[in-house]
């Protein structure tokens, strides 16, 4: 074990840094400390967000479709957004994945995705060349995940056409899809994608998420046709009216090579279509990682994994494939916590306009009830949600939720149809009693300027404990929100796992953290939120809680450890092996039966 | 006396000899009962794929249909149509297509055989429109919030023999075959 004081003073320096930042983007005096003066109605704000990217550097010109008008399906979803530590310096870089439009570009001019290296002084520099990363095309999702346990995290990216898989040696990047066996067959539109250790073996294999087949030679204009109109205003055509496409998943052969294994692991047994976002959890608590993935327009998909190498689509039976209606809705995003801290995962998605995001509390016993309304989240209706992660940005001890939105249509400003193209974000803090308080309206520019993004990742970029966002916004340029705020008195943890026998990323690992009398529980997990990557570290707001009395790691493999003597308000190195053994303290009283052969 | 008791004898070897038979007789002959389909049964060959209301065609949404089929082999069908491209006042009503080959009650209401635009409305009413968007007749629907996991669209059995439940999420309107 290795707890990381790293540069505690740089991290002051920089934290000035960024707080100085934010101040001179958003021009404005921060807010002040929180308080509940005597005869106010208003509450102190918890948070203070501005959005710094052009200053701190990240400029990438988001290109994707038209602006006025989206004559094709393929020009609303938009891209997604990488927050990781690609040169193994300690501090995490961002990646965005870029688009095209219909009547494409010339070579040498057409849009790139872009690697951004944090400088560790609250700006970037733009290494996406010499990082090997300038790539274009219709580029979609990303995830990260060190698939050859090299101690590298390597990259993979999801495209409408082939999608790329780029391996990392020492901080440059070779896209080395076709001889992995990753690149799909190119007619494919890839969204959303995780790295997921499936088999427990040491190895991390890959989800990935389809949309729709598409082909703009036979696509339907706008207006042509049933599914071409909302609300009397003619749209283009989609997702309903054409053909879905089939979520596939690669094993990790180990030696750079992957196989498809749809077929074995009985993914193509759950007519699972127009789908997106993909977020891993083990949410039986079994040991063993399932995948939950948001699909548009249909049932949500619970894949649960069967320990034998397949899945079952436990969705309707758990109780998230609808909402508390049974309805359908148009997933977009999903998100993973603990909410209510029970230590069991939770799962919150993003849905179209007219509707609400859900909120599914996890009853154990594989089973989930929607408690969106009684949360307090069901209050809007005209935000059409994108990326979306739980993460406490006040650090005090309960998970919140940031929402992003934008219309798909941009239609809907010329002809007033109740909803905005650009739309403002979500705040919502989490009260610590099951129910979530809006703060949108109190919380910086950052928070309440309309924008119109899709992927967002969430991370802390300056190891300071204070989570920041990025999102990847369409036809403009990202943004970077930075909280300045910081309330006094309360601490946070962060863990950076390091799989020896599991793989080097520990991604599936469940940290639990006993503080205070609290549990707070979480995985590492790569995917989520609206088809992007967040940091893989996890990060745990600690609330006044200045000791920590335990910390268990399950690690991927299914051997638990426990570490103590573990200090607050820092980043801990864990590598497995390392800490006190114990017996696996998976629950078998939770777990969801595996069907009969 | 022996002929009586030869005939008696007679008599009941025939009724033990032929007793079997008469089982076997009376359990193939043991009347067929109605059966509630899911959306695996209800395929494009019993349920058009696509649907003609109020001047348009739409998508049936056969992953969300649901049926019964009586005993005597005739259908009464029913599914979610994907009506987005409907404007938001028919939309507010067209929210499933029902096709049936006998004539049924709804909620105490009858309609003939035939092909129905139907929806669920706000204030738990269930109506009934033909092709035209004309509306037939609209009847009151209950609301289940004990129901465990809500789909979009499923048939169960009744309280009495012969009824069933459509239901749409926690709403539901009770359907007989009439008389």
């Amino acid at each position: 074990m290795r707890l990381a004081r790293t540069a505690k003073a740089l991290r002051l320096a920089c934290l000035l840094a960024i707080c100085t930042l934010a101040g001179a983007v958003s021009a404005q005096e921060p807010p002040p400390p929180a308080s509940h003066a005597a005869g106010t109605t208003t509450p102190a704000p918890l948070a203070n967000f501005t959005d710094v990217a052009k200053k701190a550097g990240l400029t990438m010109q988001n290109v994707f479709g038209g602006l006025d008008t989206k004559k094709f399906i393929l020009e609303t979803t938009g891209t997604g957004v990488a927050i990781f530590d690609y040169d193994n310096d300690g501090w995490p870089d961002i990646f965005l994945v870029n688009g095209s439009t219909l009547e494409g570009f010339p070579p040498d001019q057409a849009p790139t995705n872009h690697l951004y290296r944090n400088n560790h002084d609250g700006t970037f520099t733009d290494v996406t060349v010499q990082a090997g990363l300038a790539a274009s095309g219709w580029g979609q999702g990303v995830c990260v995940g060190d698939y050859d346990n090299d101690g590298w995290e390597d990259l993979y990216v999801t495209y409408y056409g082939k999608n790329r898989l780029y391996h990392n040696d020492h901080g440059k990047f070779t896209e080395v899809s076709a001889q992995a066996g990753v690149a799909g067959s190119g007619k494919s539109w890839g969204t959303g994608c995780a790295f997921i250790d499936y088999n427990r073996d040491g190895k991390l294999d890959l989800m990935v998420a389809n949309y729709v087949d598409f082909n703009p030679a036979t696509a339907q204009a706008p207006g042509s046709g049933s599914n071409c109109i909302w609300k009397g205003a003619p749209v283009m055509c989609g997702p309903r009216g054409l053909q879905g496409a089939e979520n596939i998943l690669y094993e990790n052969l180990g030696n750079g090579k992957f196989r498809d294994v749809t077929k074995a692991a009985h993914l193509d047994r759950t007519n699972g279509k127009f789908c997106f976002s993909v977020s891993t959890l083990d949410y039986d608590d079994d040991g063993w990682p399932d995948i939950f993935v948001a699909c548009d327009s249909q049932p949500s998909i619970l894949y649960h994994n069967n320990r034998d190498g397949t899945f079952t689509d436990q969705a309707l039976t758990a109780g998230v494939a609808f909402n508390e209606d049974g309805r359908e809705q148009a997933g977009m995003g999903s998100t993973v916590g603990d909410f209510n801290g029970d230590g069991r995962p939770d799962i919150f998605k993003t849905n179209f306009s007219e509707d609400t995001p859900t909120l599914y509390r996890n009853d154990g016993a594989g089973e989930f009830t929607d408690v969106t309304r009684t949360a307090g989240l069901g209050k809007h209706l005209q935000y059409l949600g994108w990326g979306t992660m739980f993460f406490d940005f006040d650090n005090d001890g309960w998970p919140d939720l940031i929402l992003v939105n934008g219309h798909v249509y941009p239609e809907v400003d010329r002809f007033h149809l109740g909803s905005d193209y650009n739309e403002s974000r979500l705040l919502y803090h989490n009260n610590g009693d099951a129910t979530f308080t809006d703060v949108t309206a109190n919380s910086g520019p950052g928070i309440t300027t309309p924008a119109s993004p899709r992927g967002m990742a969430i991370g802390d970029l300056w190891n300071n404990g204070q989570i920041a966002i990025v999102t990847n916004n369409m036809n403009q340029t990202p943004s970077l929100l930075v909280n300045s705020l910081r309330l006094p008195n309360y601490h946070w943890i962060e863990f950076h796992l390091i799989g020896t026998k599991s793989n080097r990323d520990a991604i599936g690992a469940k940290i639990t953290v006993h503080a205070a009398g609290r549990t707070h529980a979480d995985e590492v997990r790569s995917g989520s939120s609206y088809i992007s990557q967040n940091d893989l570290r996890v990060h745990f707001g600690l609330g006044a809680a200045t000791k920590i009395d335990d910390v268990e790691i399950r690690w991927p493999t299914g051997a638990t450890e426990h570490f103590q003597n573990i200090s607050t308000d820092g980043i801990v190195h864990l590598t497995e092996g390392s800490g006190q053994k114990t017996q696996p303290t998976a629950s078998t009283q939770n777990a969801v039966p595996t069907p009969p052969k | 006396m022996r002929s009586t008791i030869l005939a008696a004898l007679t008599l009941f070897l025939l009724v033990v000899s032929t007793a079997p038979s008469l089982n076997a007789q009376a359990m193939m002959s043991k009347p067929a009962q109605d059966a509630i389909l899911k959306p695996a049964d209800i395929t494009p060959a019993l349920f058009p794929d696509k649907v003609f209301f109020r001047g348009k065609t739409a998508a049936s949404q056969l992953r969300n249909a649901a049926g019964v089929k009586f005993a005597d082999k005739m259908y009464f069908l029913a599914a979610l149509v994907d009506n987005s491209g409907y404007s938001t006042a028919i939309r507010e009503k067209y929210q499933a297509y029902i096709i049936t080959e006998v004539p049924l009650e709804i909620g105490g209401s009858k309609l003939p055989a035939g092909s129905y635009g139907v929806g669920f409305l706000t204030g738990q009413k269930f109506v009934v429109m033909d092709l035209g968007a004309h509306e037939i007749f609209t009847v009151d629907t209950k609301h289940d919030d004990g129901m465990k996991h809500a789909v979009p669209l499923q048939i169960v059995a009744g309280s009495t023999p012969g009824s069933y439940l459509l239901y749409n999420g926690r709403d539901s309107v009770e359907v007989k075959r009439a008389n």
